[in-house]
């Protein structure tokens, strides 16, 4: 079932679009999506959300690993990993996900020289 | 004048009954073959200087005149004295690409087609990158950026100081190896760089050098002989951006920013998007990234120098990069 970005929650199991391309550098991951030629940068913490994402697993697991690995706290972390996961969608970079009309998302334009 | 011939007529150009004064060898660039003939022996000698880093390897052509769709090799006619007050024109096999009565607006005509053809041609085999490139001790360095960002006159002073060549405006990446190959046109040199590099300053008499009059283009042997590079792995990736004034300072930078920038740089980048996207990123894992700012031509290839410098003596710290 197709969601809106701003619909994602700890409930929330979102898998990543197969068609976005993924080059991971120093834990750092750039993602590049050829049906918009955009291409983004994932932070340290935004990667290992976006490897988590195709395992099929709610946020709120993927939020308590998290929680576990750096000891932080659950709630925190849990919001983080939720807003991230939401600009995920609002990017297109989620299954069933289609990027908003009036939102160009986050991403920028892989040039043309 | 010596060398100076009747002008062709403009109508039909009939390269069999024009009176040719220097016909080139056949260039080789990233697989666009390409020669050029003029009615000036002057600026035909010159050309064939300029691209002599071009020369295919089997020095004849394929085919003398490219049909659509066909690796056949181009024919650059550059003519003048013709009628009117556009006295020069450029012809691609008979086709007029342009005419003017300024010598220097045909011949950067001429350089901008090759260019644009090289660019198409060669994206089919290899991912080209908007940079410059050059090579020392086995290390190649890539210089990616966008127009006026200094490429030309960073690689300019690299060679200058004994690196060898690559190219100044499209660096080619083999897809299988990963080895930037050489594109070693002329070193397209502009106005605001002539100061610095004034001893490149194209020594030609009066009528030739009209052609050189905005842009010099400037053989990579005139800047220093045997300097064209073969293919070589890239061990450095440089972004660089010239500042009048502005301190020099060369900064790392994380892979992914600079995969992220180097997908910026690529030519007809979205044309083949995934296998653009995956080789850019394999040449980027196994380079150090760095950004260099400098108002400074001399600080800058110190800069750059550096680095490369510390990896060639440290070959432990390519596995670490």
């Amino acid at each position: 079932m197709r969601r809106e970005p701003a619909d994602i929650d700890g409930t929330s199991a979102p898998t990543r679009s197969p068609e976005v391309l993924t080059a991971e550098l120093d834990g750092e991951a750039v993602l590049y999506d050829p049906r918009t030629g955009a291409a983004m940068v994932l932070n340290a913490t935004a990667t290992l959300v976006w490897r988590s994402l195709d395992s099929g697993a709610s946020l709120e697991s993927v939020a308590r690993r998290l929680s576990q690995r750096f000891d932080t706290d659950l709630d925190q972390v849990r919001s983080e990993v939720v807003e991230v996961v939401r600009g995920f969608g609002r990017n297109g970079l989620l299954e069933g996900a289609e990027l908003a009309p009036d939102d160009g998302g986050d991403a920028a334009p892989a040039g043309d020289g | 004048m010596a060398g100076v011939r009747a002008a062709p007529s403009l109508a039909s150009l009939d390269g069999k009954r024009q009176p040719w004064a220097h016909r080139s060898r056949v260039f080789d660039a990233l697989g666009y073959r390409f020669r050029i003939r003029s009615t000036e022996a002057g600026i035909g000698r010159y050309l064939e200087q300029a691209y002599a880093g071009c020369l295919a390897a089997d020095g004849h052509s394929v085919s003398e005149r490219a049909g659509a769709g066909s690796h056949g090799t181009v024919w650059y006619s550059v003519v003048h004295g013709l009628p009117g007050p556009r006295t020069h024109a450029v012809y691609v096999d008979d086709e007029r690409g342009v005419d003017a009565h300024d010598p220097a607006y045909v011949l950067s005509y001429l350089t901008w087609h090759i260019n644009q053809q090289v660019i198409r041609r060669g994206s089919e085999e290899h991912v080209l990158v908007h940079a410059s490139g050059a090579v020392t001790d086995g290390v190649g360095v890539m210089f990616p950026a966008g127009q006026e960002a200094g490429k030309t006159t960073l690689v300019a002073g690299l060679v200058r100081a004994g690196y060898s060549y690559l190219t100044d405006e499209a660096l080619a990446v083999d897809i299988d190896t990963l080895e930037l190959l050489p594109y070693a046109k002329p070193l397209s040199i502009d106005q605001g760089s002539w100061s610095v590099l004034a001893g490149l300053r194209p020594d030609v008499e009066p009528t030739t050098f009209a052609y050189l009059a905005t842009q010099w283009q400037v053989p990579v042997q005139h800047v220093r002989p045997g300097a064209v590079a073969g293919p070589t792995g890239c061990r450095v990736i440089v972004f660089p951006s010239y500042v009048p004034d502005a301190p020099t300072t060369l900064e790392p930078i994380g892979r992914a920013e600079a995969l992220a920038t180097l997908l910026q740089h690529c030519f007809r980048f979205h044309e083949r998007g995934a296998r653009n996207f995956e080789v850019l990123a394999r040449v980027v894992a196994q380079c150090h990234c760095f950004r260099l700012t400098s108002g400074d031509l001399a600080q800058a290839c110190d800069a750059v120098t550096g680095v490369v410098d510390t990896l060639s003596a440290d070959p432990a710290a390519r596995i670490r990069a």
